[in-house]
């Protein structure tokens, strides 16, 4: 990711300030949208399994920035990535915001947890389950009012607990990096 | 290997790994109770709308039920229920062969002679499943 925090935070005024804080939702969110086409190109492995990438950069956002930040990152790149690939408003853009949004109840309850609390890892295993716990239900409330759907649950979430292992992993790596080259510019909540 | 532990340590904090674990946990009961339905399956066996007979499946057994133009027999075997004697011209219900997912059934529309299998047999029930 490229650096946007020359010279260290908190001694420029608050305009530059504001300005580094956009300069950053706006790179992290054009990576998140582009790591979410990339995704939509790759042929389905398992159907109804993705690997999830775009939430490797949600969950750095809010181990670097805080949750307002994983949000906007969040609900941006599945609106921006929904307008690219034409599903805006369609069953896969519901889909897409529900899992989103319950991915980002998660991480804002696991963000509220006491003590040195969850790091990248937890972060992003809390996130993938509660995403496909949120496409469940709005694919149940919207689309198929049919028990069977639940039968594609153990599926789901060995799936999800899978890649939110693996994307928790990859996360860490990219907040350490991050932090290895702006050691001043972090400002972690609770770290 | 002692390297990837140690960088897996490193990479969490305590309650990262009771949640992997809890949700590794979760997620392996959740398919384990899903796909370990119990193999017993029943199959209900109906003249015209009348349910007459309950056949347990997992009990190899030969039934002989009346229809409306003659007796027709059944057979269960591993879990599965066919028609092996119908009084019918056509034998459809007969060709339709065994039948062991829940949902799924035999007919015989002459001798309005129907079997079905209910809870519990093998198989989610689906034809297909589209993504």
């Amino acid at each position: 990711m490229p650096s946007t925090t020359e010279p260290a935070a908190g001694r420029q005024p608050p305009a530059l300030a504001a300005l580094r804080r956009d300069a950053h939702l706006a790179w992290l969110a054009a990576f998140a949208v582009a790591l979410h086409m990339l995704e939509a190109a790759l042929p389905p492995i398992v159907p109804g399994i993705k690997p999830g990438l775009a939430n490797v950069v949600s969950v750095a956002a809010l181990c670097l920035w805080g949750w307002r930040t994983a949000a906007v990152v969040s609900l941006l790149r599945v609106l921006v990535a929904a307008i690219l690939l034409g599903t805006l408003l369609s069953p896969a853009f519901w889909l897409s915001l529900g899992g989103a949004l319950a991915a980002l109840a998660a991480l804002g309850a696991g963000a509220a947890l006491p003590g040195r609390g969850l790091g990248p890892v937890g972060y992003s295993v809390v996130a993938a389950l509660a995403h496909i716990g949120g496409q469940l239900v709005v694919a149940y409330a919207l689309f198929v009012q049919h028990a069977g759907l639940f039968v594609l649950a153990p599926v789901l979430g060995l799936g999800a607990a899978a890649t939110g292992t693996f994307n928790g992993l990859a996360a860490y790596l990219l907040v350490r990096e991050w932090d290895t080259e702006n050691p001043e510019a972090n400002v972690r909540p609770g770290a | 290997m002692k390297g990837l532990l140690a960088f897996l340590l490193r990479a969490t904090t305590p309650a990262d790994r009771v949640a992997v674990v809890a949700a590794w946990a979760a997620v392996s009961a959740l398919a384990v109770s899903a796909w370990s339905a119990p193999a017993g399956g029943e199959a209900v066996v109906l003249v015209g709308d009348h349910e007459v007979r309950r056949l347990n499946l997992a009990r190899d057994q030969r039934v002989t039920v009346q229809g409306r133009i003659g007796p027709a027999e059944l057979q269960v075997k591993d879990g599965a229920v066919r028609f092996v004697h119908s009084p019918c011209s056509s034998k459809r219900c007969i060709r339709m062969g065994w039948q062991h997912r829940r949902g799924a059934g035999a007919a015989c529309v002459p001798n309005e002679v129907m079997v079905r299998v209910t809870g519990g047999g093998s198989g989610s029930g689906w034809d297909a499943v589209n993504y």
